[in-house]
């Protein structure tokens, strides 16, 4: 399982395709630092499984002035925010920092948006599925078919749209593979098939 | 035949004196005309006349003489085959007979008051402190043991047992009343507007995803919710997440409730028992397969208070109707009204007026539907509604002594006033309990027993209905003085003196003087004729006085109390036992045969039999309404099921009738139809009892007793009136069937529902049944059989071929006034009528049909006469 | 003499007043205790159930008389008890006729319950409920498988009572312990109800003295019926103090459908079981109304409707072959439940489908009497049915030689 670290900052460049996540992170090295100062931070961001998701996300985050929302990079599922750990956790465990996070997160979105820790395995290690799926142009469905599949292990990041007609995931092609993925969402009553619309 | 004893015995009498004739007992008579067939031997129609002596203070005696009587003064005896008695010796013998049984029921009168001693109903008990404390909707009737019935109706001192069984609920019952009515707090609940939308209930989500319901926005499927077609929804969790089923959206409902689907409004559940303000905005729709189109019609929607249990989960929780709401064609109606809800009751819907449909098991569901719908686009509950606080139920306890926090160390030995605290137990509901501070609030006294004495002396002759005398209210004074010194707080010393007062014979029972009603007691019978209840200021202060026996004043009040909204109660209690409304659930009819009844049929037959007795009240109009009418009381439902065109809507009002439409009366009403059938077949045997028992007044007599039991076979015959004909065969039946069947055959050209028919319906053998006006989405399994023959002939001889044929021969028969007349006698007076009686209630039947026969004016003659005025 | 036969309610009513005998004496131990053959006071119960829509007696009825009797298809259900119960045949209550109206005299044997002014008399679960009820917890229980209004029992005033209709709430009154804040808000509560009712019938004294005769007996009601509550509150506190029995059991879910109406009997029998087990009651009711098949029951001797008639009587016999069954493989200091229960079987109606009320189907079972007999009285002349009823007041050890219409015990029955 992934070690979690105090978050550093990072420097990434941002993916310009929808379909294809290129995404070459130069990660300079960890500060390992334990004690956080004040300043940015970047995490990874659950339920983002589509586009206009973003605005819901900056409606959360609206909800909890204690975050100040710098960034969002929706092809990595990312955001950037502003804030005092030990000053909106008083007394917490920094290794403790991404959990409390999620909590808040979750509080102010019904549950659907998250926060887990960064990913660790390079972009080149990865590898991107993608589904076609047939069901109806609904959020919620849609919603439903990402949550078959996000927490699946192996699972880095996932998009699910029946709007567009497809679920994508980018995926640890040691831990998992698309048909584990058609799998899970046939199980959840998904239909597999058709035309992915453009 | 016994010419020669009839001679003598017709000399006899001649050589008599007239004045001795009274003195004498008629053996005479008896010996002449009747001991031949009533004797030991042949004792015919188990009378044996040899034998009975005239011993008047026995009531079974009493009884037998009185049929005596009655048989030969109508000239039903001695048979129509035998020679008839002379003129003067029959009225010598119904002479003497009728003055001794009238002496004879004087001479009981010392110890037997007509009007015997009787409790309040249940249905009075609940009027009675619904109105004593204003509060119109708390729920006490069906918690109390089921009353009996004597002559027809439950306000008789037969039908009025008591038990320590009803003891022990009326002690329960008090003391909720009492919870409810006291104010434990300086100030009111607070008053909320909370916003609900059917989309807000686990079902309507599940049926939303199945395809029995579909999201609209601006009158158009929303965008964001597609209806599911050959594609279902996924999980309603995630929906809920995404918040698919926002309260933006009206809820376009296409399936009817059935076992697994009510919906209710359940984000609220009642907290605080009180008035609430209900807003509701309907509207119908049509639907083709994804599109809003036009409606067909304006549609029903339900509203009813639904009374949950524990945490508000499972189903089947019991209800009650509040009203059926027009949801105009594609245009929303706002409906607005004020209703009591007890607690942990919730506000449940229904789409009434359309036919059972489910789409979750078709190929296509919502996609795949056309047909039409309901929307509700949301309601809002406001209240609770206070218009002064303390509210007058606790103002009637405590009168306006300040409420004040109970400090437990300022009072010293004294124990606090007990307090369950509210709270909101339904899973779902968002409406929470006002914020608590955790003090407790009581009423406040510096001079406890002179407070309590002034507070008994307002209380205790409202609710006792009548003065109360110092000595006993100083009894309860007396208890709350015991209560004090055990430690009790002001109010818990009261309220042990209202809840004893609430459970003494003088609050449960109707007391009235020995003979002549005083005015507190006249009061009291026209409160409760008229109003099911005590009565109000005005009416005791007119009793206080002594005005109200005053022929003026008592017809001015009679006036006001029907005008009065409380007279409602009347036309629904009366008419539940007079016509038997009570029984109307009390069958189901066969799904096969009748699969167009739906709970808004029933539901609307009831309302139209109450509506239409109203009608006759309002307008005065004569007894012939009772069984042939040119107006009916109708909505659409119930146009549409008689087949009368032009009604719409799911309100009642006045329609007049096509020439020759049996429709209108009584006799052609569904709920009446509905009532004496079984719910599969219908029988000329209770239709026509039900004819002449509750509206001319003429009961057949029951089987025989002691005749050896007779086992009809009817094997081998088809229609019921087939099957009857073999009871006729069979002549120890036929002397009452005669009379029992002419009316049930004419009702035979009605079916269970009351609808109209010219074929039975069958299951098996038989023709296709065409569709007539039944919902297109309704299954016909049913075929058509043999033909209805409605036909028949009256035991005068009359005959007629038809309903209306039927209608018009009784309905100028003069029972059917007098029947009515001893109905609402016996109601009002809680007796039957008195064989002494009965010559008052001829002439209060004459001086109503010397004023043009109205039933108006039929209850106020009665009000004014002896009758009503004695005990 | 603790009941009469009057000639009409208001003299009985007067007599009863007149001895100055004490209506009700449930709660005093001066009673004499009920003895066994040992010595020892054996507890002895009696239940009475009544199906009001009649049992075919085509079905019913043995041929022969005595001991040899065939096994008729209905009694064919009881077969693993034949030896614990009696048939009888000729028998009904005298005087009892008007079709269903009889339904509510199948304890009391009042006669022409049909008539106008009709008042039942005392039932016989509460008048040995008087008697034995206050070694229990509950002196009765009144019990219906119906809709709201249905009893077997009826009170000293002939006042109805109010039967328990669900299952569930009856496991939970039996079994199901209150905490100890709500025990002694109970006995406070018990408390306040008794001086409430003192006070109240103290009025009701008063109020009696402005009342003419005819109404003095009405009052009288009240007055009993505070009385009687009176009672049952001072033992009701009594109890309170008791921790109630633990049963292995859970509550069982109530069946809301009409119809099911042989399920719901056996729900009330497992929990009638459960009850007697634990001695919470000697005395039980029982009234199963099986209206919803009224209409078949007029079957006009169509062999179709017979035949579905027949399927559900039988399934009821069945139901109560099962509680005999279960009743006699449950044992009590060496002897069998069943041994020491009366369960007494019937129906009002001879022939509901022409509503005569004579040749009764009754049973007796149990009990502790010589069974497994066919006892056959006059059809055309029937025997009194209350005589059995005094036979059964008797085995639970009361002292009366009649009861009702019945002046004797019942001839042919022994007891063991």
């Amino acid at each position: 399982m992934k070690t979690i670290r105090p978050n550093v900052p990072r420097y990434g460049s941002p993916v310009t395709s929808l379909l294809l996540l290129c995404l070459c992170t130069i990660a300079s090295p960890a500060c390992a630092e334990d004690s956080p100062t004040p300043g940015q931070f970047k995490h990874q961001i659950t339920g983002l499984f589509m586009p206009e998701r973003e605005q819901d996300l900056r409606d959360a985050f609206k909800k909890l002035p204690q975050f100040k929302l710098v960034s969002i990079d929706y092809a990595n599922a990312e955001v950037v925010l502003d804030y005092e750990p030990a000053k909106v956790w008083p007394g917490e465990k920094p290794e403790k920092y991404v959990g409390r996070l999620n909590d808040d997160l979750r509080n102010v979105s019904r549950a659907s948006f998250g926060v887990k820790s960064l990913r660790t395995k390079p972009l080149d290690k990865l590898k991107l599925v993608e589904i076609p799926v047939v069901g109806l142009d609904c959020k919620g469905c849609s919603f439903a078919a990402y949550e078959m599949v996000f927490k699946l292990p192996g699972v880095e990041r996932a998009t699910a749209s029946f709007k567009s007609g497809k679920v994508t995931a980018l995926v640890d092609p040691e831990l998992t593979d698309s048909s584990k993925l058609e799998e899970a969402l046939k199980m959840g009553g998904v239909e597999i098939g058709g035309q992915p619309k453009p | 035949m016994c010419r020669l004893p009839a001679a003598i015995g017709f000399l006899l009498l001649l050589t008599m004196p007239s004045a001795n004739a009274v003195a004498q007992e008629p053996t005479a008579f008896l010996s002449a005309h009747c001991v031949e067939c009533h004797n030991a031997e042949l004792h015919e129609g188990g009378l044996n006349l040899k034998a009975l002596k005239i011993e008047l203070s026995d009531a079974e005696n009493f009884a037998n003489w009185v049929k005596v009587h009655d048989r030969i003064a109508s000239g039903e005896m001695p048979p129509k085959a035998e020679p008839r008695p002379p003129v003067a010796a029959v009225n010598e013998a119904t002479a003497w007979l009728k003055s001794s049984l009238i002496a004879a029921e004087l001479a009981t009168r010392q110890a037997e008051p007509r009007t015997g001693l009787r409790r309040l109903t249940r249905t009075e008990y609940e009027n009675t402190i619904r109105d004593l404390f204003d509060m119109p909707g708390i729920a006490l009737r069906n918690d109390l043991p089921a009353d009996g019935s004597a002559h027809g109706f439950d306000n008789n001192s037969d039908a009025l047992d008591i038990s320590h069984v009803n003891l022990a609920k009326y002690i329960a019952a008090a003391e909720h009343t009492l919870n409810l009515a006291i104010a434990t707090q300086p100030r009111p609940p607070a008053s909320k507007v909370q916003r609900i939308s059917l989309a807000s209930q686990y079902i309507i989500r599940v049926v939303l995803h199945g395809g029995d319901c579909v999201l609209l926005k601006n009158k158009q499927p929303d965008p964001d919710f597609p209806p599911p077609g050959e594609q279902a929804h996924l999980g309603l969790g995630p929906h809920g997440q995404m918040d698919s089923y926002s309260n933006e959206c009206s809820v376009g409902v296409f399936r009817h409730e059935d076992e697994s689907f009510n919906p209710y409004f359940q984000e609220f559940a009642t907290i605080y028992p009180g008035r609430y303000r209900v807003r509701a905005s309907f509207w119908s729709f049509g639907w083709d397969k994804g599109k809003v189109v036009p409606a067909r019609g304006t549609e029903a929607a339900r509203l009813s208070a639904v009374q949950l249990t524990n945490d508000g989960r499972g189903g089947g929780h019991p209800s009650y109707v509040l009203g059926y709401f027009d949801a105009p064609p594609n245009k929303e109606q706002v409906h607005e009204f004020v209703t009591w809800l007890n607690a942990k009751e919730t506000l449940g819907f229904n789409a009434g007026s359309l036919a059972p449909v489910v789409n979750y098991s078709r190929k296509g569901r919502a996609m795949a539907f056309t047909g039409p719908g309901i929307a509700s686009d949301w309601l809002d509950v406001e209240g609770p509604l206070h218009e002064v606080w303390p509210p007058r139920s606790h103002q009637i306890l405590f009168g306006d002594l300040p409420l004040a926090e109970f400090k437990p160390d300022e009072s010293k030995g004294v124990k606090a006033p007990v307090r369950k605290q509210p709270r909101q137990e339904i899973l779902g509901a968002l409406n929470k309990v006002d914020p608590q501070t955790g003090a407790c609030w009581t009423v406040q006294t510096e001079q406890p027993l002179a407070d309590a004495d002034r507070l008994l002396q307002a209380f205790l002759p409202k609710a006792f209905r009548r003065p109360v005398a110092d000595e006993v209210r100083q009894t309860y004074v007396a208890r709350v003085a015991n209560r004090l010194e055990a430690g009790d707080c002001f109010e818990t010393a009261m309220r042990w003196a209202y809840q004893a007062a609430l459970c003494s014979p003088d609050f449960l029972y109707h007391v009235e003087p020995v003979d002549r009603l005083d005015d507190h007691a006249l009061a009291c019978r026209m409160s409760y004729f008229f109003w099911n209840s005590m009565p109000d200021d005005r009416l005791s202060e007119l009793a206080a006085s002594n005005t109200l026996h005053q022929p003026e004043p008592l017809k001015a009040e009679v006036e006001r109390m029907l005008r009065d909204p409380k007279a409602q109660r009347f036309v629904d209690d009366f008419l539940d036992q007079w016509l038997k409304l009570r029984l109307i659930a009390a069958n189901d009819p066969d799904r096969k045969l009748y699969p167009e009844f739906s709970g808004y049929l029933q539901d609307s037959m009831v309302a139209e039999t109450r509506a239409y007795f109203r009608e006759l009240l309002e307008k005065n109009l004569d007894a012939s309404f009772l069984v042939k009418s040119d107006f009916a009381m109708l909505n659409e439902k119930l146009a549409v099921h008689y087949g009368l065109p032009d009604v719409v809507g799911s309100q009642i009002r006045r329609v007049s009738l096509p020439p020759g439409s049996p429709r209108g009366g009584f006799l052609a009403q569904a709920a009446i139809l509905k009532i004496t059938a079984n719910g599969t077949t219908t029988s000329p045997v209770p239709r026509g009892a039900f004819v002449m028992d509750r509206l001319l007044g003429s009961p057949p007599e029951p089987p025989p007793a002691n005749v050896a039991a007779v086992e009809p076979d009817v094997r081998g015959a088809t229609t019921i009136r087939e099957q009857l004909a073999k009871h006729r065969d069979n002549t120890v039946c036929a002397s009452c069937h005669a009379k029992m069947d002419p009316p049930g055959f004419a009702l035979e050209a009605f079916d269970v529902i009351g609808g109209w028919r010219d074929r039975y319906r069958s299951i098996g053998d038989g023709d296709p049944a065409p569709r007539g006006q039944i919902d297109p989405f309704i299954f016909i399994g049913f075929k058509l059989g043999p033909r209805v023959d409605p036909a028949g002939t009256l035991p005068d001889g009359r005959s007629f071929s038809s309903i209306t044929d039927f209608q018009n021969l009784i309905a100028t028969d003069s029972r059917l006034l007098k029947n009515l007349a001893e109905r609402l006698s016996i109601y009002s007076t809680g007796r039957p009528v008195a064989f002494g009686d009965r010559d008052q209630v001829a002439a209060i039947v004459t001086k109503t049909q010397s004023q043009g026969g109205g039933i108006r004016t039929l209850i106020h003659e009665l009000v004014q006469s002896e009758l009503f005025n004695a005990r | 003499m603790l009941n009469s036969i009057s000639r009409g309610p208001l003299s009985r009513r007067t007599f009863l007043r007149g001895t100055g005998v004490a209506l009700a004496l449930p709660f005093l131990d001066a009673m004499s205790p009920l003895r066994g053959a040992e010595g020892q006071a054996v507890p002895r119960r009696m239940i009475g159930i009544e199906t009001n829509m009649g049992i075919l007696p085509q079905f019913f009825f043995p041929e022969k008389a005595g001991r040899d009797y065939e096994l008729t298809p209905y009694l064919q259900k009881l077969a693993a008890n034949r030896n614990d119960f009696t048939v009888f045949s000729g028998t009904s209550h005298p005087g009892v006729t008007g079709a269903h109206a009889a339904e509510k005299c199948f304890l009391t044997g009042t006669p022409h319950p049909e008539r106008g002014g009709f008042r039942n008399w005392v039932s016989l679960d509460q008048f040995a409920a008087e008697q034995v009820g206050s070694r229990t917890r509950y002196p009765s229980l009144v019990l219906a498988n119906t809709s709201e209004g249905a009893t077997l029992s009826y009170t000293r005033s002939g006042a109805p009572i109010p039967s328990e209709r669900s299952p569930n709430r009856l496991f939970q009154k039996l079994f199901v312990q209150g905490n100890p804040t709500e025990v002694a808000a109970n006995i406070e509560a018990l408390r306040q109800g008794r001086s409430l009712l003192d006070f109240v019938s103290d009025q009701s004294k008063r109020l009696n003295r402005s009342l003419s005769k005819g109404d003095q007996q009405r009052m009288d009601q009240y007055y009993t019926a505070v009385r009687d509550l009176e009672q049952r509150l001072e033992s009701a506190e009594a109890w309170e103090h008791k921790p109630k029995p633990v049963v292995a059991a859970t509550a069982p879910q109530d069946i809301d459908d009409a119809k099911a109406f042989v399920q719901r009997t056996r729900l009330f029998f497992d929990v009638m079981k459960l009850a007697l087990e634990t001695d919470s009651t000697r005395v039980v009711s029982f009234f199963i109304d099986t209206t919803v098949i009224h209409n078949i029951t007029h079957h006009g001797n169509r062999p179709e409707v017979l035949q579905e008639l027949r399927g559900h009587e039988e399934a009821q016999f069945a139901a109560l072959g099962e509680f005999l069954k279960i009743l006699g493989e449950t044992k009590e200091e060496g002897q069998s439940l069943l041994d020491r229960t009366m369960v007494l079987y019937g129906t009002c109606m001879g022939s509901a489908n022409s509503h005569s009320n004579v040749n009764l189907p009754v049973l007796l079972a149990g009990g502790g009497f010589k069974h497994g007999q066919h006892l056959a009285f006059d059809t055309q002349n029937n025997y009194p049915l209350t005589n059995l009823f005094v036979s059964m007041l008797q085995r639970l050890g009361i002292e009366t030689h009649e009861f009702s219409t019945g002046t004797a015990t019942l001839r042919g029955l022994e007891m063991v």
